[in-house]
């Protein structure tokens, strides 16, 4: 699904990422754990194109993003979902209106849309806020309408940066379970967190750790010590 | 096809998020359109007056005296089937002394000369002008009815000539950049209202592009708003010039000028949408480029 080498990045002399050498196996739960300033968002973003490939080799879901032009971004973006930090939601549209836009700007038949948005945000206990702008809800409640917008795709990879950020105990465990749920779909989840307890529940997950721009890959969360 | 529709009208229906932002746009492009169309309206109308009473040359033909009746009529015949020739009148001597009596009001009695009237047998050759080399034409035009058999004299107005050509090489000198020059100011007016629309828009056409939107998806609304806003401030001045032209139409159509102003033809009117539409399709395209 995910497979990187010897990537690095930087933003002008600082840099970001150092010759970082990574793969994620199709199916696969990663938790891309680290300090704040590690990395992590640098990293997602460049798996969904919204940085560009600086040095290294970088392939998502079958892209090479090396040679993938900007006109042709949107074709991985159509199988890479992403929960942004910032949730990058239109808060002046309703629940409804921003989880269906990934569907809408697909151009899928409206009954289909209406039915998977209902599901998805019934799975979120969003179906009580559909018609609700945004702008009137929590945080906690954007956060969960950001998740809604990326899985209503069902997207081959999800990455989700600090999905549990605003988010208090009980809420963020109950997105992971989203998050689980999902995954048992098949659908490869990559996650950007500093959350010590939700990586913890996720037995089966993948840690990897980014500090200072180098990544170390960490053991998987079942293993014995 | 759906699709196509939603983002046509969707292109539309955009442009009125900022209402206030588009009548200031709307008035920029309307005004540099009804100075254009104006122009446009009163070179057509000169154009029109000089290809229908100055657009000529007219030529006088003098005969000798010697000329018999019936010798004047055959080659009379003849002059209208000279190419260029749009228009013969003639005058026998006796014609030519009631004319030049006329021209007396009266107040010369002229009538004591008829039939022994001392004008030559005269012809006025009305004749159409080339768009290029109007002086050689003019030259070879006089030679040609100079060869006419008994013709003692030929002449016209050189100013004629002068004047005509000289509204010719201005209307093509000032014509397209004046043009050029009103379309380059609505590009701008709406090149520029686009990229507010961008700036404005960013963080939507932002989450648009993540969620997995095309370019095409983002760009033809863009360009549909371009292109409205073109044919609606466009068609909104040519409804003012329509107006104007009504409250002139018979401005000049008094005697002695007998000037009636036309309206710009449906022609003109067809190529003043498309081409609004078009520039502001091109500047949406420039602006969303940049």
């Amino acid at each position: 699904m995910i497979t990187i080498s010897k990537l690095s990045y930087s933003f002008g002399r600082q840099l970001a990422l150092k010759d970082i050498s990574f793969s994620m196996k199709q199916g696969e739960f990663v938790f891309l754990c680290g300090p704040s300033g590690a990395g992590k968002t640098t990293l997602m973003r460049i798996l969904h194109g919204a940085l560009p490939v600086q040095r290294g080799k970088v392939d998502v879901a079958g892209y090479d993003l090396n040679t993938l032009t900007e006109s042709r971004k949107h074709l991985l973006r159509r199988d890479v979902s992403v929960v942004f930090q910032d949730f990058k939601i239109l808060p002046n549209q309703t629940v409804f209106a921003n989880v269906g836009l990934p569907l809408v700007v697909r151009g899928i038949a409206r009954h289909i849309i209406d039915k998977r948005v209902r599901a998805v945000l019934r799975s979120l206990h969003l179906d009580q806020k559909a018609g609700v702008p945004c702008e009137e809800l929590s945080g906690g409640e954007q956060q969960r309408v950001a998740v809604a917008r990326a899985v209503v795709v069902k997207p081959k990879l999800l990455l989700a940066d600090e999905p549990t950020g605003n988010l208090d105990r009980e809420l963020s465990l109950r997105m992971m379970d989203i998050f689980q749920q999902f995954h048992r779909f098949g659908t490869s989840i990559m996650i950007a967190t500093h959350n010590q307890e939700i990586m913890e529940r996720m037995a089966e997950a993948r840690i990897v750790t980014l500090e200072d721009g180098v990544m170390h890959e960490g053991k998987k969360n079942g293993d014995q010590q | 096809m759906n699709v196509f529709f939603r983002l046509l009208f969707q292109g539309v229906r955009d442009l009125f998020r900022s209402p206030w932002s588009l009548c200031m746009t709307l008035a920029a492009i309307t005004l540099v359109t009804f100075l254009g169309s104006a122009f446009l309206m009163l070179v057509h109308n000169l154009n029109l007056q000089l290809g229908t009473r100055h657009g000529n040359v007219q030529f006088q033909v003098y005969w000798g005296g010697n000329a018999t009746q019936a010798e004047m009529q055959e080659v009379w015949g003849a002059l209208s089937s000279i190419q260029g020739v749009v228009n013969v009148r003639t005058f026998t001597p006796d014609q030519a002394l009631e004319v030049l009596s006329e021209s007396f009001q009266k107040s010369v009695d002229l009538e004591w000369m008829k039939g022994r009237s001392p004008l030559p047998p005269t012809a006025l050759v009305e004749c159409e002008m080339p768009e290029d080399g109007q002086k050689k034409w003019a030259a070879a035009m006089v030679d040609r009815l100079q060869a006419l058999p008994k013709v003692q004299k030929v002449s016209f107005n050189p100013l004629q000539v002068d004047v005509l050509s000289s509204w010719v090489g201005f209307t093509r000198m000032a014509f397209w950049p004046v043009m050029g020059f009103l379309l380059t100011v609505v590009a701008l007016v709406v090149g520029n209202t686009i990229k507010l629309a961008l700036l404005v828009r960013r963080e939507e056409l932002e989450i648009l592009r993540f969620v997995g939107a095309s370019r095409a998806y983002i760009q033809f609304p863009l360009l549909v708003g371009g292109a409205f806003q073109g044919f609606l401030a466009s068609g909104v001045a040519l409804v003012l010039l329509k107006l104007v032209h009504h409250a002139i139409e018979n401005l000049l159509n008094v005697p002695p000028l007998w000037i009636s102003i036309f309206f710009l033809p449906n022609l003109y009117i067809l190529a003043i949408l498309s081409v609004l539409a078009g520039v502001g399709v091109i500047s949406s395209c420039v602006a969303l480029r940049n």
